[in-house]
């Protein structure tokens, strides 16, 4: 099989540029083709609220099919090796898809094994997880059942998709059991492999503040290192001094390692990190030229979001377009991305930023004040944005 | 004249013993029958239209009543008008692409009946929550009239003064003096970029 251009990964990322690809391009249709093996595609970014019962579960999922662009060819197959040398890509089945022009949007590795005791247990003894489809509805049953005691909520010390999500599910289980009035009986711990609660610092004062109100317990630069199920007992490691901290839980939400996909990792498209190392501006692979990635596989030094792709993909259409018709490649990212940090029901801090953690702010007030209105824009309109607008290159 | 019949015909006769070309010819002939059927009947059209033109006085039926139809006045101010259109399109085109993607993704929302439903129940689960705030509101606004109302006292400098160091009225206050300074800025700018 050859295509002119072969997107590996059908998530956020590999549709959205497809999308724009084909509306800027008409005339590529047929020659653009994306390799992903999943039959379902999720809106992540609500799962925050499907974990507080805020949201419906099934409104984070559509058939795969239904969000291929008209004019996409759709490989149902995993990239299993890339050979960026020979412009070939291989896949589970053994067929390889030569290219002239290659994106890669993988997306992110859970490594739920690297904690020790966890696989197997979520669902379990109050552990649960927003991380995944099939995970996000233990979170609210934990909550449901959860009658007082310790409420853990971890975050690792990696690199992680939407990085305020663990955090935001201990401000809703707070405003949770304030409604259900047992919030007297619990201690809500905040465990974090990061040194401080976010990067930028306008949001991260206003966060503190929002810790300070809900009586959360801060821990940082503590890593899960195991959870003994039976026991109810989580283990932190100290990511300074090496030392071990158990705590004892009536409910833990863990939020798992996370990784470049294993097939970037051992590929020559890698950086030392493990993710695709593209210029952080243009987004073209740094040794190969017909290379690009975005979104969360990729090296970019910048959250990961789902806005943060929503920024790079005019940049990487407009680049992968002036490579391949042999123009000088201009457009530029500059490491936008913005989190919505939900701090409770009907609350929410909207951060934008870029690579100079500087806030870059889409509205005419301050966001780093918890509002309403910036509740319900994520809540009801964001999802819309996204289905209807993000994914048809749109927006 | 006899020398160039003779070299087409030997040119001929070589295209002809070559293998690759008689394997051609043979591929030619093979498909004929397919072309004739996928032509169908464009030669019949060709010919209509052929016919058509021909026919001055059909041809003349066909362009008064298209003109009654569409009743063209093409002159020079027309044709300046065009010309103009023309050169305008790239500037209109770039003003209407926002709105022509936001007609689109109205479009998407619209034919998105799973969206369409989402944003309805999500809007209306979050309904009690937007009353209670504007109820909120609205008895501050009753709450100030009535107290306004039942007020008296005159208003004096030094009200307004202790007025002016409310942190409210001195974020509006520093607010519009930002606002003020930034578009001073802009002015400015565009004044230099046009000496």
């Amino acid at each position: 099989m050859r295509y002119p251009i072969v997107i590996a990964g059908g998530g956020t990322a590999g549709i959205s540029t497809a999308a724009r690809l084909l509306r800027e391009h008409p005339r590529w249709r047929g020659q653009v083709a994306i390799i992903e093996p999943a039959d379902k595609h999720y809106y992540q970014p609500l799962w925050t609220l499907v974990g507080a019962g805020a949201a419906p579960r099934e409104a984070t999922v559509r058939d795969e099919e239904s969000l291929i662009p008209p004019g996409a060819v759709w490989i149902r197959d995993a990239v299993v090796a890339f050979h960026p040398e020979r412009g070939e890509v291989e896949l589970a089945s053994g067929d390889t898809v030569a290219y002239d022009a290659l994106v890669v949007a993988l997306g992110i590795q859970m490594d739920w094994h690297k904690i020790k005791g966890l696989e197997g247990n979520i669902g379990r003894n109050g552990i649960c997880s927003n991380y995944t489809y099939e995970y996000v509805q233990t979170t609210w049953s934990a909550l449901q059942n959860f009658r007082g005691g310790n409420a853990v909520f971890t975050m690792p010390e990696t690199p992680i998709k939407c990085g305020g999500a663990p955090q935001k599910i201990a401000y809703l289980a707070d405003d949770y059991l304030r409604k259900k009035g047992i919030r007297h009986k619990a201690q809500l711990h905040f465990v974090t492999g990061t040194p401080t609660i976010f990067s930028v610092k306008k949001y991260a004062d206003a966060l503190m503040k929002v810790v300070e109100r809900k009586q959360i317990q801060l821990h940082f630069k503590h890593r899960l290192i195991e959870v003994r199920a039976d026991d109810k007992v989580a283990v932190f490691e100290n990511l300074d001094t090496g030392q071990t901290m158990a705590l004892e839980f009536d409910l833990l939400h863990v939020v798992p390692p996370m990784s470049a996909p294993d097939v970037i990792k051992r590929s020559a498209l890698a950086n030392e990190a493990g993710w695709v190392d593209v210029d952080k501006f243009t987004l073209q692979h740094v040794r190969f030229p017909n290379v690009f990635s975005l979104g969360d596989c990729s090296g970019l030094p910048t959250s990961k979001t789902g806005a943060a792709i929503r920024k790079q993909v005019p940049v990487l259409v407009n680049n992968l377009t002036a490579y391949l018709k042999d123009r000088p490649i201009e457009a530029e990212y500059h490491g936008y991305t913005s989190c919505p940090l939900v701090t409770g029901y009907g609350r929410l801090i909207l951060a934008e930023f870029d690579y100079s953690h500087e806030p870059e702010e889409t509205f005419p007030f301050d966001q780093g004040q918890e509002r309403f209105s910036m509740y319900v824009l994520k809540k009801s309109f964001l999802p819309i944005l996204y289905w209807d607008g993000m994914l048809k290159g749109l927006m | 004249m006899a020398n160039h019949h003779t070299m087409e015909v030997d040119a001929a006769k070589r295209a002809l013993g070559d293998p690759d070309f008689q394997a051609k010819f043979v591929r030619v002939i093979e498909r004929l029958a397919e072309w004739d059927e996928a032509l169908g009947d464009l030669p019949a059209a060709i010919s209509f239209g052929r016919e058509l033109v021909q026919d001055r006085e059909s041809m003349r039926y066909l362009m008064e009543s298209a003109s009654e139809e569409i009743p063209l006045r093409v002159d020079r101010d027309t044709l300046v008008a065009i010309v103009d259109l023309l050169n305008a399109l790239p500037t209109l085109v770039a003003l209407m692409r926002p709105l022509l993607q936001l007609a689109e993704f109205a479009k998407a929302v619209f034919e998105d009946r799973a969206s369409v439903e989402y944003l309805v129940t999500s809007l209306t689960s979050e309904w009690e929550t937007m009353q209670r705030r504007l109820q909120e509101v609205r008895a501050i606004a009753q709450e100030a009239g009535r107290m306004a109302e039942q007020d008296r006292t005159p208003v004096t400098v030094w009200s307004l003064i202790r007025l002016l160091k409310e942190p409210v009225v001195q974020k509006g206050l520093r607010y519009a003096k930002a606002f003020l300074q930034a578009a001073q800025e802009r002015d400015d700018a565009s004044t230099l970029s046009n000496l």
